[in-house]
């Protein structure tokens, strides 16, 4: 268990999360490699399809982040999303997930520090949930 | 006009006045003419327009004694006022009887700036008449005085004013907050008899104007921080502690002492010469306790200021200027520190700790004791002054974060508006057609500022001339085969870009109108609306690919 490495998917959109992953870079802050992000153009679009697919490809955890309320390039594709995670936090622990892998956060496209904080702190958390079985239990 | 100029002409011969300087026509032509006798005044002019400062400087010339009135409109009054404050005139045997321009006149004379609708304001500052006694209590038809935010609030202004000297349009405005008419507490019509315009409307009130425009350029500025939560610096505690911002007026030729640089008296006004000052600089900026960033311009103002003060005040005051590091970064900039090192301003390294009033040495009595180190000498320092400028740091305006949602710009962390990008595009922001210029984006000084705003300015009209916008290929397309006409997401696109098409039952997105956030495609319950680049079919290769590469390797 001490070895686990746990697989996160982050789904960020392009104006504020993936630009202060961008900012981590240029900045040189240092976080997990753990984080795979996938960019999308506003958590907006993020279908809860994504999220589920993430899972059952083998996914520990998943996390969406955008623009802080208010601030969504698209107006309110963040609240929007908010909503949809929400339902999904209701519905994924009956089909046995932990509700706790998937994660909503906001992060500023200027919060590079934030950024590489909030990954490092997500993949100790998860590291600490242990990896994702439901799937080798499912029959699929 | 001519009714009321000639009945004040009469009272003050009647008063004893040694005559009335006016236009007069004679033999076809009109020219001045000195009325002493009342039954005269029939034939006193008014137009056209006559310079007669000339000749009322010669009249008290000749005659110093000599007590006339003359009926002059606001150039000629400015112009009498300019040479007495050289000392060339003495005015006190002058009556002024004013004559209003009218509105063709000011034109003709180019007096006039362009004008809003609801002002026909012609600049003449007869409402605002300046008073002999001084720039800063113009006397003036308006009974109220509010502090001046021109002048940081060290001198008055009126409920009616021009906002400052160089103001574009130069134009009266009334400060509705304040004016005795609009609050609705009297019936006070000063103003409204004073122009001759006809410029004040009663019943005028702000409005918003809504304007369509292509490209927007976000200048919005700075604040200038306050350093009263700095307790340790004495700011509105001790009477001769200065903002730069406040010195500025102070030494400024259209400010409060018009450029003379004074200290306050005992009673509070600006009376007495400082014999030595001190310049505590980056007060608030580098310093984690209020803002971690430089505010870049501080260094040079404080080396203008010391410069200033050796040229005004006099060459043997001594100047101390308390730094952490001087950062002289531009063109020419570290030669006029050179030049003011040279002018015998002293330069200390070290940011103060304290000013105090409380005198332990005889030469400290009555002074501001400015405490610090020397820490280039490794030496403790206390120097005795009777001004003190605080530099103040530059930050984001209070309210930066509500524009910068309205513009759909974000702040970088210092709070100013973030650029698309620090080197390839500083201009720009995250939203097409929304550009910065000057300090709203950062603090700069002045030549940075223009530079800047005139970059923004090229990209904006290169934006607005070409007539037409790219559009992001990246938007959503419904596919009409899939599509079950729902219309879920006509109502959840931001943009309004979806219309549903009744003749094939199916949701059509508009390309010119789609943003491409994909709100549609992420709830489409058919999954028909899709965003370019960013289909179903792409983001899940994307995924697999992440996964089995980790699969084959490990993270
Ligand atoms: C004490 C001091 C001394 C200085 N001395 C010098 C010097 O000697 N030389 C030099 O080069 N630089 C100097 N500077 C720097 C100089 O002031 C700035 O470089 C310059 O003013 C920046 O111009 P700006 O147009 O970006 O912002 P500003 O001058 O702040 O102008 C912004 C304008 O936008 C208006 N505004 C704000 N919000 C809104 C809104 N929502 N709607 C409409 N209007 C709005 C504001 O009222 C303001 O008029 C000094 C600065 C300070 C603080
Ligand atoms: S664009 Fe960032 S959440 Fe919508």
């Amino acid at each position: 268990m001490a070895d686990f490495e746990p697989t996160i998917i982050a789904f960020v959109c392009n104006w504020c999360t993936y630009t202060a992953a961008d900012l981590a870079g240029t900045s040189r802050l240092t976080y997990p490699r753990n984080v795979r992000l996938i960019r999308v153009m506003c958590t907006g679009m993020v279908d809860p399809q994504y999220v589920v697919k993430a899972f059952l490809a083998g996914a520990d955890a998943v996390l969406v982040s955008g623009c802080h309320p208010g601030d969504c390039h698209y107006i309110n594709g963040n609240f929007k999303a908010r909503r949809r995670i929400k339902l999904l936090k209701e519905i994924l622990p009956r089909f046995g997930f932990d509700e706790g892998r998937l994660r909503l956060t906001w992060i500023g496209a200027s919060e590079g520090v934030d950024f590489a904080h909030t990954m490092t702190q997500l993949v100790d958390e998860v590291r600490a949930l242990g990896p994702n079985d439901v799937r080798s239990q499912m029959v699929l | 006009m001519r009714e009321r100029v000639k009945s004040e002409a009469i009272s003050s011969l009647e008063e004893g006045f040694d005559g009335v300087l006016g236009l007069k026509r004679r033999w076809g032509q009109v020219g001045p003419y000195l009325f002493t006798d009342p039954t005269e005044l029939n034939e006193m002019e008014i137009e056209p327009k006559y310079c007669h400062a000339k000749a009322i400087r010669s009249l008290l010339e000749s005659d110093p004694g000599l007590r006339i009135a003359a009926a002059l409109r606001g150039c000629d009054v400015r112009a009498l006022r300019e040479l007495e404050r050289l000392g060339r005139i003495d005015l006190g045997g002058l009556r002024v009887i004013d004559i209003g321009c009218s509105h063709e006149q000011a034109r003709e004379c180019n007096c006039e700036k362009p004008t809003y609708e609801t002002l026909t304001c012609t600049g003449c500052w007869k409402c605002i008449d300046a008073c002999p006694a001084g720039a800063i209590e113009r006397i003036n038809v308006c009974p109220i005085l509010v502090p001046s935010e021109w002048n940081e609030k060290l001198s008055k202004r009126k409920a009616i004013y021009i906002p400052f000297p160089q103001a574009v349009p130069q134009k009266a405005t009334r400060d509705s907050d304040h004016c005795l008419r609009t609050r609705g507490v009297l019936e006070c019509k000063g103003c409204e008899n004073a122009c001759d315009a006809g410029a004040i409307l009663p019943e005028d009130e702000a409005r918003i104007d809504e304007i369509e425009v292509g490209t927007i350029i976000v200048a919005t500025g700075y604040d200038a921080m306050d350093p009263t939560p700095l307790k340790q610096f004495g700011y509105r505690e001790y009477p001769n502690v200065f903002t730069a911002l406040e010195f500025e007026r102070l030494s400024n030729a259209t400010g409060p002492t018009r450029g003379k640089i004074l200290i306050r008296d005992e009673a509070g006004g600006f009376t007495k010469r400082p014999e030595s000052v001190a310049i505590l600089h980056c007060i608030g900026s580098r310093d984690v306790h209020y803002n971690e960033h430089c505010s870049r311009v501080c260094c040079m103002y404080a080396l203008k200021y010391t410069h200033l003060i050796k040229e005004k005040v006099g060459h043997d005051t001594p100047v101390y200027d308390f730094y952490i590091d001087m950062r002289c970064f531009g063109k020419g900039y570290e030669e006029f520190y050179r030049r003011c090192q040279e002018e015998g301003a002293i330069f200390i390294r070290g940011k103060p700790a304290e000013v105090t009033d409380q005198a332990i040495k005889p030469e400290e009595e009555g002074k501001l004791i400015v405490i610090g180190e020397d820490t280039l000498l490794g030496r403790r320092l206390r120097v005795p002054v009777d001004m003190v400028i605080l530099c103040t740091a530059i930050e984001a305006r209070a309210d930066s974060t509500d524009v910068g949602r309205l513009f759909g710009v974000s702040q970088s962390p210092d709070g100013f508006f973030l650029e698309e990008h620090p080197k390839l595009a500083p201009l720009k922001t995250a939203t097409d057609g929304v550009f910065l210029a000057g300090t709203c984006q950062g603090p700069k000084d002045i030549p940075d500022t223009v530079s800047h705003a005139s970059g923004a300015a090229a990209q904006a009209l290169a934006l607005a001339t070409r007539g037409y916008v790219e559009v992001s290929s990246a938007i959503s397309w419904i596919d009409p085969d899939i599509c079950a006409g729902c219309q879920t997401c006509i109502g959840l696109c931001a943009y309004s870009a979806i219309e549903f098409d009744h003749l094939r039952g199916v949701s059509v997105v508009n390309e010119a109108m789609c943003k491409g956030c994909g709100s549609c495609s992420g709830f489409c319950p058919s999954g028909a609306a899709q965003v370019k680049h960013f289909k179903k079919k792409q983001i899940f290769a994307e995924l697999d690919g992440i996964i089995a590469a980790i699969q084959a390797v490990g993270v």
